[in-house]
């Protein structure tokens, strides 16, 4: 199954997720505070792109990133003509209203959402906004160009609920978390779907594959050429032979005292791996 | 192989540089996929060469890029590429990435994205092919362009039809010889079109063990045996490529019999001629193809390197040569048989 990261600006995003999830309190090592519980994690960035390249970029430094799907989800203003209030939206470009940066999520799933475009803007607007033709946010073009450097564009996922058509600035936590609480079973559905996708493939060493091979490079102090031929043996031999190379591990014992004995164990090592 | 039931059709996006929206086949692309989402966008690029795509997953659901091409239009052929003792062989690319999923191909691992991009300027195309024929080197033969190497033209054209477009232009033209190569069994897009001397249709070919192994998503060698016979019976000019020939386990026999049900499923009298190649794919490309789909046999094999380029053995390379001309020989006279053998 695989994890999905849900990120939000605002608290009050993220407190009807943290609630239906159950997900519970934990801090990673750069103080930043997060909830998760088995494959859902929810994080809280703050509002503004300077709070999300901070926080999301430590976040994502330290977590593993193997088989995350990373789900945007919040309120944004919306295009009074093209967009209405409450209802939810797949993103599917995103534009930084500061530098005109595009970037463009890659729409690969079946959701059924309606889609619009997005612009982040570093100040809220509040004057009817006509010159946007989709929604408008804070943080969505940071999200992407932080998290693009750990995660591949078709696990980005940008979702928006239309709180307001840029009139007003909606300040009311009870607001917010009400238009999120009406669209949950939706957003409910979407992480199922995303977590039972084939979205993320298993990579053909896992890390039981990638603990082993370490151990013997290690163990057999092998070079950087001789530990990255033995990585290629070792995907050959999976990926042609469709078997383990779980018999490896008799060579984590072996003691290499010169570079004879190296070179006539690995090189025992290829010919099993090349058989 | 696709099969993928949560993802979007393919063409479910089209996305639209700015500037092609005023072209006429823009407009037909458009109406042709009335339920597309379109999104706008500055340059073709922007949407083709992001970082951090994965060329496979965007496999299951590709999207279409409409863009404007900018010059160069033709590009000079490689080593890699067969000429078929043609001095004058160009290539062009109106249209990038295939609706196949071959293993074996340098497409694999050449673009960051498995999506299509469709240029759109097509008088472009023509006016600097023009210029090429009358600049063209060896003034005794003609300018031969392959207009399909990037991509599978003759599959894309219930999509686009580049090769019905290409075909009306190659008729009028003296001094071009245009080679559209496909896997594809789609004749029934050109049944109507008279055939044209200064085209080439290239059907490639491989024994059914190959297709189901490493041809993804590519009709079965029979129904291309079909579509073939439609073309040589409205009178076209077919060239048949055995291209790669792959060292599957007893590949000898396999394409011994296989060859011999080609010829008795086509008049080889009919056949304009024959090209043969074996599995070579530039080395970095080859390197990226595997990073992305590491599960293909084909990227454990034993090859040589020369000049950047990778391919199985010289020796292998001349087995081959020596098996495949051998049965080649017992239908086709000598003149009709080319083999890549860099």
């Amino acid at each position: 199954m695989n994890h999905i990261l849900i990120t939000t600006a605002l608290q009050a995003e993220a407190q009807p997720l943290i609630e239906h999830y159950q997900l519970e309190k934990k801090q990673c090592s750069a103080n930043i505070f997060y909830f998760q519980r088995g494959v859902i994690t929810c994080l809280t960035t703050g509002v503004g792109e300077k709070n999300v390249r901070k926080r999301l970029g430590a976040f994502l430094n330290e977590t593993v990133c193997r088989n995350t799907i990373l789900m945007n989800m919040g309120i944004a203003g919306g295009n009074q003509d093209a967009t209405e209030i409450g209802k939810l939206y797949l993103i599917n470009k995103i534009t930084d209203e500061k530098n005109g940066k595009v970037w463009l999520p890659d729409a690969l799933l079946k959701t059924g959402l309606p889609e619009m475009p997005l612009s982040s803007v570093s100040k809220g607007v509040t004057d009817g906004g006509n010159q946007y033709a989709g929604l408008v946010d804070m943080e969505g073009a940071a999200i992407f160009e932080t998290a693009v450097q750990f995660i591949p564009v078709h696990c980005l996922v940008f979702l928006k609920i239309v709180s307001d058509h840029m009139d007003e600035i909606l300040d009311s936590p009870e607001q917010v978390v009400s238009l999120i609480n009406k669209q949950l079973p939706e957003i409910d559905g979407l992480i199922s779907l995303m977590q039972n996708s084939g979205l993320v493939r298993t990579p053909l060493l896992n890390d039981q594959h990638e603990h082993l091979l370490n151990g013997l490079k290690k163990s057999l102090k092998l070079t950087a050429t001789q530990t990255y031929q033995l990585k290629d043996k070792a995907e050959g031999f999976i990926a042609v032979q469709d078997d383990d190379i779980a018999f490896l591990s008799q060579y984590l014992k072996v003691e290499i005292k010169t570079k004879q004995e190296r070179t006539k164990v690995f090189h025992e090592i290829c010919t099993r791996l090349s058989a | 192989m696709r099969s993928a039931p949560d993802y979007l059709p393919d063409f479910s996006h089209i996305y639209i540089e700015e500037g092609a929206e005023k072209y006429p086949l823009t407009q037909d692309i458009l109406q042709r996929f009335p339920d597309a989402v379109q999104v706008t966008i500055s340059d073709y690029k922007t949407a083709f060469n992001r970082s951090g795509q994965d060329f496979i997953q965007q496999k299951k659901s590709m999207k279409l890029i409409l863009a404007v091409k900018k010059p160069p239009f033709i590009y000079e052929s490689t080593d890699i590429l067969q000429d078929a003792g043609f001095d004058n062989f160009v290539y062009t690319t109106p249209l990038l990435n295939c609706l196949y999923n071959c293993q074996y191909c340098f497409l694999q691992g050449m673009y960051p994205s498995a999506n299509l991009v469709a240029f759109v300027n097509e008088d472009d195309f023509f006016n600097e092919v023009r210029n090429a024929i009358s600049h063209r080197e060896n003034r005794d033969q003609p300018l031969v362009l392959s207009i399909s190497y990037n991509t599978d033209l003759l599959a894309f054209e219930n999509i686009i039809p580049f090769c019905k477009h290409w075909i009306e232009f190659a008729a009028n033209q003296p001094n071009v010889l245009i080679e559209i190569r496909t896997k594809s069994a789609l004749f029934n897009a050109l049944k109507n079109i008279d055939p044209n001397r200064n085209v080439l249709l290239s059907w490639t070919l491989s024994p059914k063990v190959v297709v189901e192994k490493y041809e993804w998503d590519t009709p079965p060698l029979a129904k291309r045996l079909k579509a073939v016979r439609q073309a040589l019976a409205r009178g076209w000019n077919v060239r048949l490529c055995f291209d790669p020939v792959m060292i599957i386990p007893e590949w000898q026999k396999v394409y011994s019999r296989f060859l011999d049900d080609v010829f008795s499923a086509l008049p080889a009298d009919q056949i304009y001629d024959t090209v043969v190649g074996v599995f070579r794919m530039n080395k970095d490309f080859f390197q990226r193809a595997r990073k992305r789909e590491p599960r293909i046999d084909i990227y454990y094999k034993d090859y040589e390197l020369k000049d950047g380029v990778l391919s199985i053995a010289k020796d292998k390379r001349a087995e081959v040569k020596a098996v495949i001309s051998e049965k080649l020989d017992q239908y086709l006279e000598k003149k009709k048989i080319d083999i890549w053998n860099s």
